[in-house]
């Protein structure tokens, strides 16, 4: 266990280069010649909308991603990281948006979790001992050592995943998200171990959507956006507005559909509970408008559309449609009763790969394309030929599977099952461009108009600006499950959505 | 683990032979598979009429059951462990119904079994209970009924009972419960593939939860395919009383297994969504027609029993690689 004065830090300060990194997924450019420098001893922000490449450059940092081109230095030196084990060797650290210990095992015993430096017979009181100094240094003094995990508030186990972290020499820490799921108080605790570990010597990568706290605590932030680094300042080059423009860039806006022709259903939600983030949620929404809810991950906004889709349990509230109160059940008779949900991912939750684009097609279809529960291959192959020809999906066939197809054709196919029905019913989209390049975005928000156009009521959930402003007629901004503001497209901007998606004081809903 | 990457690019297609190993593996599953079919068809006596007429009136027991199984096991549910049991107990009050005259006994049997399937099929599928423990569990509680209602023995057609003879009987050499056997199989296929509870029971198979999140009616459909096993196994409980013209529990035998071995014999897949009725009746005839060329050979009841496993594992180590191929 090395020396037990100096842990983190492991003595000299870290300086760790990213030149030039470039990172490909297939066609996908995720990263793009991004060269910023960590240092030890301060608390570097990182920070990018979705999809700006976040993700991707920690996990090349973690040695879970290798990039195609560019190099990684540490104290001047390169190295090759192979694997998450080298990343480790070399000081370098994640905390994971999710807990990354054992609910079931002990305080004590979460902290020396896969410590590889331990000795081979442990001795029971010098591990207590630096237990409680590791502990210490991230402000649990007074926390039961055998206490199970999952007997902690959610900011003390992130604390103990500090101390679990800092147990293992980390240099550099990565804290992805940290606050995410933690109260104001508990957010503060966290900061302040932060910080503490960086007058010992560390550096810390702070990554997180909330921009209060980038303020608060970061001395240097990065941006990135599209997978480019937009720029590296000290934090007092930056205010508020400047950032949150180098996050969203310019904004090219597709055409507005024409709300005032449609056809769709007024929706109402009254008093609507989904455990355990959403309560008392009221909204009114427009008929013919396609509503965009804007949140981030966590806010709330996909539970709304799971509740209403009869996926999550609803403790309490109504539905109305079109001025007629629709029972809120089980997602088999949301179904019957015209509410049509599309998860946020399409291959776990969304469609059957190992069949054909028909069967996927059709499924939302089965009941009418029956006759006594016999099914009409043929009015099966027409309704799914005419709705393929409605959203333009490059395949070689019918019966190609839609494993087959690229992810954009399958989340054509996915959107596309909600079309072509008798109209006036309500769609559910959960992040319905997850994945999808540009040209293919702009198709599928094409196929969503189309729904409205043809009837339905639209709502969906995004946690991209882009699309919130593409797609929307009207922003729902929800933040820890409750509506923040609400705007209609002409006076929406980029900028203003993100700055109330990303803010941690609450205002009241107008 | 890395979401870019696997949400945006498609599936690559993927040639049947991706390593050396898995084409090793083919290749020697396709020299065993012509080994053993020459082994059974150079057996003295295997080709010959009465044998065949033999092994389909030995399979059709196991077949019937099998066909119901394979129901469950596309719908993404495993298996019922409590067929055996209720195939004996469906014998035991068939031979007790006959009192009721032969049409109500068959359809009473009939209707019970499904509705005591029915019963294991809602709490698997309403209240998300997992279906092996709950048919084990099952299982024991059947068997405690019976043994409580019938002390154990064995039970008889009443006196006056019409006759039953013809269901143990043969037509044009044929045992009828072979026929009834292709005849369930057959609406058994026409409701996999022409019925939308069909459709649904292969698609729930094949994803759950997106089988969920697409409204469509997952937990009815599993209370409608365990219905169906608890159909075929109550026919297959009135055709062995006819074979047998008493019934006890004994009648169940290996009865669960075999069917089990038959259903992964025929290519279903395990974790569901892919499977047929045909192709299960298939397997059931294969193993029984393996079976009858190690009996005409002499081999020992061991060798049986021995051969008999290794064809399951070999099954289901194809249909295995087979369909991680196809990813």
């Amino acid at each position: 266990m090395g020396s037990d004065e100096t842990h983190s830090g492991g003595g000299s300060r870290i300086e760790l280069s990213l030149r030039s990194i470039t990172k490909d997924f297939g066609p996908i450019r995720a990263l793009e010649d991004v060269s910023i420098d960590f240092h030890g001893g301060e608390i570097h922000g990182l920070c990018g909308h979705n999809g700006a490449g976040k993700s991707t450059l920690m996990k090349v940092m973690m040695g879970l991603n290798a990039p195609e081109r560019g190099s990684i230095h540490i104290d001047g030196a390169e190295v090759r990281l192979r694997n998450s084990e080298a990343a480790h060797k070399a000081g370098l650290t994640i905390v994971d948006q999710e807990l990354g210990l054992v609910p079931l095992l002990s305080v004590e015993e979460n902290i020396f979790l896969g410590n590889i430096d331990e000795p081979f017979i442990t001795r029971p009181r010098r591990r207590r001992a630096r237990a409680r100094q590791l502990l210490a240094e991230v402000g649990l003094e007074d926390i039961d050592l055998k206490a199970p995990l999952a007997s902690l508030l959610p900011g003390e186990r992130k604390l103990v995943e500090l101390a679990h972290v800092l147990g293992h020499q980390a240099r550099l820490m990565i804290l992805d998200e940290p606050t995410s799921s933690l109260s104001h108080g508990e957010a503060r605790r966290v900061f302040a171990a932060a910080q503490r570990a960086v007058a010992n010597g560390a550096g810390v990568v702070f990554v997180s959507h909330r921009l209060d706290e980038v303020f608060e605590i970061c001395q240097r932030v990065s941006v990135l956006r599209d997978g480019k680094l937009v720029a590296t300042r000290p934090i007092e080059e930056f205010d508020r507005a400047t950032l949150v423009e180098m996050m969203v860039g310019d904004v090219e806006e597709e055409p507005a559909g024409d709300v005032a022709a449609r056809q769709g259903p007024a929706i109402r939600i009254e008093g609507l509970a989904v455990a355990p983030r959403v309560e008392d949620l009221d909204l009114d929404l427009p008929g013919g408008a396609i509503v965009g809810l804007a949140g981030q991950v966590g806010s709330g906004a996909s539970d709304i559309l799971r509740g209403l889709a009869g996926l999550e349990e609803v403790t309490a509230g109504e539905l109305i449609v079109a001025g007629n109160r629709v029972p809120l059940g089980g997602p088999a008779k949301m179904g019957r009763r015209g509410v049509h949900y599309v998860s946020n991912d399409r291959k776990v939750e969304g469609l059957f790969l190992d069949h054909s684009i028909e069967t996927n097609l059709t499924v939302t279809k089965l009941a009418g394309l029956s006759k006594l529960g016999f099914l009409s291959g043929r009015s099966r192959r027409r309704a799914a030929a005419e709705l393929s020809e409605q959203i333009e999906v490059r395949s070689s066939g019918l019966r190609q599977k839609v494993g087959e197809l690229s992810g954009g054709n399958q989340q054509k196919v996915l959107i596309g099952r909600c079309l072509g029905g008798p109209g006036g019913e309500l769609l559910l989209l959960d992040d319905p461009t997850r994945g999808v390049d540009v040209e293919g975005r702009a198709e599928i928000h094409e196929l969503v108009r189309q729904a409205a156009d043809a009837g339905n009521a639209v709502l969906f959930v995004s946690t991209e600006l882009d699309e919130l402003v593409d797609l929307a007629d009207v922003v729902v901004t929800i933040l820890n499950g409750r509506i923040v503001s609400i705007a209609e497209r002409s006076e929406m901007s980029a900028r203003r959505v993100l700055g109330e998606m990303t803010s941690t004081t609450e205002a009241v809903a107008t | 683990m890395n979401s870019v990457a696997s949400t945006s690019l498609g599936t690559p297609r993927v040639g049947p032979l991706r390593s050396p190993v898995t084409a090793a593996l083919l290749g020697g599953g396709l020299i065993a598979a012509v080994a053993a079919a020459w082994f059974v068809l150079s057996t003295d006596g295997f080709a010959t009429w009465s044998n065949v007429k033999a092994i389909l009136a030995a399979s059709s027991f196991i077949g019937i059951i099998a066909i119901g199984q394979t129901a469950v096991m596309i719908s993404g549910n495993f298996f019922s462990m409590s067929m055996g049991i209720q195939a004996a107990g469906s014998a035991m009050f068939f031979l007790y119904a006959l009192k009721f005259g032969l049409l109500p006994a068959i359809l009473m049997t009939i209707v019970i079994g499904a509705v005591i399937s029915a019963l294991q099929g809602y709490t698997i599928g309403v209240w998300g209970a997992s279906p092996i423990i709950l048919t084990i569990a099952s299982s024991s509680v059947l068997t405690g009924i019976i043994v409580l209602i019938s002390g154990g023995g064995t039970v008889h057609p009443p006196a006056d009972a019409p006759s039953i003879n013809f269901l143990g009987d043969r037509v044009g050499g044929i045992a009828v419960s072979a026929f009834v056997m292709v005849g369930v199989a057959i609406l058994a296929q026409v409701f996999l593939s022409r019925t939308r509870y069909g459709a649904v029971t292969y698609l729930a198979g094949a994803n759950r939860a997106a089988a969920r999140a697409a409204g469509l009616p997952v937990a009815a459909t599993v209370v409608v395919v365990f219905a169906l096993a608890g159909l075929c196994a109550a026919v297959a409980g009135i055709m062995m009383s006819g074979f047998q013209q008493t019934a006890s529990l004994s009648l169940q035998g290996t009865l669960t297994f075999d069917a089990i071995a038959a259903v992964l014999v025929g290519g279903c897949a395990v974790l569901g969504g892919r499977g047929s009725a045909i192709a299960t009746l298939l397997g059931t005839l294969g193993i029984s027609a393996i079976n009858s060329a190690l009996v005409l050979r002499d081999y020992s009841n061991g060798v049986q029993i021995l051969v008999k496993g290794g064809i399951v594992l070999a099954a289901v180590l194809a249909v295995h690689i087979w369909s991680t191929q196809r990813r």
